[in-house]
């Protein structure tokens, strides 16, 4: 049904009647300080497109070379600006949008904070059909990291929920500054330099002068690794480890080891170069030698020796190279290392014949002495492989297959067949500084 | 500030695993070490230690007071016996012999190193008779001593007087060896007055001068007046090199020629290089022949070319290995032919 003229008059009269807006200077300037502001950028909607189709590419290749993980299937997605957002949000033009999502349970309830702005936002698990959308699904003690969006940045302006080291870094960060550069719109690469649980966040990169970027792809699950802070770092390393005995005996083949290392790291974006120095321990069971021998002296001595070796100790100088990926790492190791020391105990029974009818016997006992025996070949070295786990930002996980190369550890005839090549399983825990 | 802790632990691990002991056995010797090789009488004479039940035994021997360092090869009921005499005698412990030292065999005295009868003291028409002691025995009135050692003899004395007056006196006396402290005892008599000095002045750090038993003076030379009758004077010497030695004498205070001078003075001088200082001996008992080395100076010969400690005996006591050669005339004791021997000589004394 269509108006007629005189409703139309009607229409407008009573408007023109309605009470009028008071006039007040305040308002006036208020508009006049939102004039001088420089308009936001608009971008073109090809733009955006194209960034998802890239973003789209990198994610499929992304998850074709680090495979799915374990996690939950919680989708963090890229916030992309483009016009069927900005439709979804009643913002003043030219302003900014501010969004603040407090968690709560397994619900979001999403409220505004600025004064001047008023939005809403799909906070639900569904996709719209104009776009990416953010769904989040966190507990109340995750990380949480307030952003300022636009439609081509997202800054950082706050951060909640962080455990002490998180939040202890970031505020050295000066979030200051990074509020400063919120003002300015400057783009903050490498403002995080600590792991943080990607639950709820909107990132797009993570970075710091020191490694590469790392992205982040819609519908990914990131488990964003624990950037290095500096080029060259300290580190302690506590192992334990089981392994192959240097000889083949009936019973007892195993040894078991506990090492100390301690050195130096250069990062240089997703490598690692390392080398220091350690020690190591070793309990053997079945190193035994059995010696009979004939001198002469002021008669013909015989003598019997028993030796029992049950641990030795090494001195390592180790070098390694790893490649991190995500929290993991995988990386080599070469060790050259000197046996220092052994521990024995010893047994040296000996005749000395005068004549035929008269004879001297000594016994000679040690028990559990440190020795530098000359019945090991001293310089070796070890290579293997191993898998770091970072469990905190300075605390890792080391998990490690070596084998001693080269020359074999044993020289003497020992009881029992040699083994080549024996292998060692170690476990480590190691922290950086 | 961790790190750096972490990193002296580490350090300080390292540091404290270094210091370790050797314990592998001494040097062993694949091959015997102490062996007598040679011929004797043109026969092949072979003692190695540790081969067919062949060992050594090393001794000190005591050759009338001075030390022998001696080693012995026993192969069955053969055997090599090899010995050091000692040059050091009378001083304060023993002094390894180095291999500066000349060597030789021993040279058997064919004439007394002292000879004592009444006959050779000065006052002899003044005695009666008298009655000598050595070591102990009694030898009667006439002594000859050839061979060289550390000898104590006793002198009982008496003397042409109414009283038919009588005294013993003893004093040890060194022949044959180089005495560190040669000197005689001397007396004169003035009226009951006696002045008794000794011939050595260099090197004598005190003397002390006792009368039966008492000290009377401590002066260089003694002037002391004496009571009637028989008296013992003792001069007891101190020299700088630590040696302290006696001499003894008889004195007479009625002044009647009623004295005995000090024996040392009727010590037969020999030449330094007939002491038996360092001087060896050998002896060799093969099928059961037992052959004894003949020291002739002239066609004797023993080159020491090594002195080694080589460690300690059963008995604790320390070994010196003694390498060289020797060529020696032997005779024979079964039936006292001289026969040449040559040997080549790696034995153990023990020197202690």
């Amino acid at each position: 049904m269509s108006w007629t003229d005189e409703e139309l008059d009607k229409l407008v009269q009573d408007a023109s009647n309605a009470q009028k807006v008071e006039y007040k200077d305040a308002y006036w300037q208020e508009m006049e300080a939102l004039l001088n502001q420089k308009p936001a950028r608009k971008i073109a909607g090809w733009w955006w497109f194209s960034a998802g189709v890239v973003l789209v590419a990198i994610s499929t290749i992304g998850f074709v070379v680090f495979g799915p993980t374990s996690r939950p299937e919680i989708n963090v997605m890229a916030q992309t600006m483009n016009s069927e957002y900005d439709q979804n949000v009643q913002t003043t033009p030219n302003k900014t949008t501010l969004l603040e999502d407090e968690v709560q349970g397994s619900e979001i309830n999403h409220t505004t904070s600025m004064t001047s702005v008023s939005s809403t936002t799909n906070s639900t698990n569904n996709r719209s059909s104009n776009g990416l959308v953010k769904t989040i699904k966190s507990s109340k003690s995750q990380p949480k990291i307030n952003l300022i969006t636009t439609k081509n940045e997202i800054q950082l302006t706050s951060i909640q929920n962080l455990d002490n080291d998180q939040k202890a870094f970031l505020e050295k960060q000066s979030l200051k500054s990074l509020s400063s550069k919120v003002d300015q719109k400057q783009e903050v690469q490498g403002a995080i330099n600590h792991p943080l649980n990607v639950e709820g966040l909107e990132l797009i990169a993570w970075s710091n002068d020191i490694t590469r970027e790392i992205p982040i792809y819609p519908n990914e699950w990131k488990d964003l690794p624990f950037l290095p802070r500096n080029h060259l770092g300290f580190y302690v390393e506590l192992n334990g480890g089981i392994g192959q005995s240097y000889q083949k005996t009936a019973t007892q083949n195993e040894l078991y080891q506990i090492g100390l290392n301690a050195g130096l790291e250069f990062h240089r974006k997703n490598w690692v170069f390392g080398a220091g120095l350690g020690i190591r321990q070793q309990y053997v069971n079945n190193l035994e030698i059995n010696n009979r021998r004939s001198y002469y002296s002021f008669g013909l001595v015989n003598m019997d020796q028993h030796l029992e070796y049950d641990q030795l100790i090494f001195a390592d100088l180790t070098f390694h190279t790893n490649y991190i990926f995500g929290r993991s790492a995988i990386g080599l190791s070469v060790t050259p290392n000197y046996l220092v020391g052994t521990r024995l105990s010893y047994t040296e029974t000996s005749e000395e014949v005068f004549g035929e009818s008269h004879k001297i016997e000594t016994l000679e006992e040690r028990k559990s002495t440190f020795v530098s025996s000359n019945n090991f070949e001293k310089f070796g070295i070890n290579a293997g492989f191993h898998y770091n786990y970072a469990l905190r930002p300075n605390l890792l996980l080391n998990l490690e297959v070596n084998s001693r190369l080269g020359k074999q550890l044993l020289i003497s005839n020992f009881e029992g067949e040699k083994r080549n090549y024996p292998l060692m399983i170690e476990l480590g825990i190691k922290h950086k500084f | 500030m961790n790190y750096k802790l972490t990193l002296l632990f580490v350090i300080t691990l390292l540091l404290s695993a270094c210091k370790k002991e050797e314990i592998e056995p001494e040097e062993l010797s694949e091959v015997p070490v102490f062996s007598v090789t040679g011929t004797v009488d043109g026969q092949s004479v072979d003692f190695y230690a540790g081969v067919d039940g062949a060992y050594l035994t090393t001794y000190t021997s005591e050759w009338h007071g001075v030390d022998c360092f001696s080693g012995k090869i026993i192969k069955g009921n053969d055997y090599v016996d090899f010995g050091l005499f000692d040059g050091n005698v009378l001083m304060p412990g023993n002094v390894i012999p180095t291999l500066g030292t000349n060597f030789y065999l021993t040279t058997p005295f064919t004439t007394p190193l002292i000879h004592i009868e009444k006959s050779q003291f000065a006052n002899s028409s003044g005695i009666s008779e008298i009655s000598i002691t050595l070591d102990g025995v009694n030898v009667g009135n006439v002594l000859s001593i050839y061979e060289p050692g550390i000898y104590s003899i006793c002198i009982d004395v008496t003397f042409n007087d109414v009283a038919n007056s009588s005294m013993n006196i003893c004093n040890d006396v060194v022949v044959g060896y180089n005495d560190p402290a040669p000197f005689v005892l001397h007396h004169t008599m003035t009226g009951s007055s006696v002045h008794a000095y000794i011939d050595l002045k260099e090197n004598i750090k005190s003397i002390q001068w006792f009368v039966d038993g008492v000290i009377v003076s401590n002066s260089p030379d003694l002037f002391h007046s004496l009571t009637p009758g028989l008296h013992h004077l003792t001069a007891r010497t101190t020299f700088t090199n630590g040696v302290v030695r006696s001499r003894s004498i008889i004195v007479d205070g009625d002044n009647q020629n009623r004295f005995l001078q000090d024996i040392h003075i009727l010590k037969e001088p020999i030449q330094e290089h007939l002491y038996q200082d360092y001087k060896g001996r050998f002896d060799l008992k093969v099928g059961g022949v037992l052959y004894t080395h003949i020291g002739d100076s002239e066609n004797t010969s023993l080159a020491v070319t090594g002195i080694t400690p080589y460690g300690k005996n059963s008995a604790g006591k320390n070994v010196y290995k003694v390498s060289g050669t020797m060529s020696t005339p032997m005779r024979n004791t079964a039936n006292q032919s001289i026969v040449n021997a040559q040997f080549a000589v790696v034995i153990g004394v023990e020197i202690e």
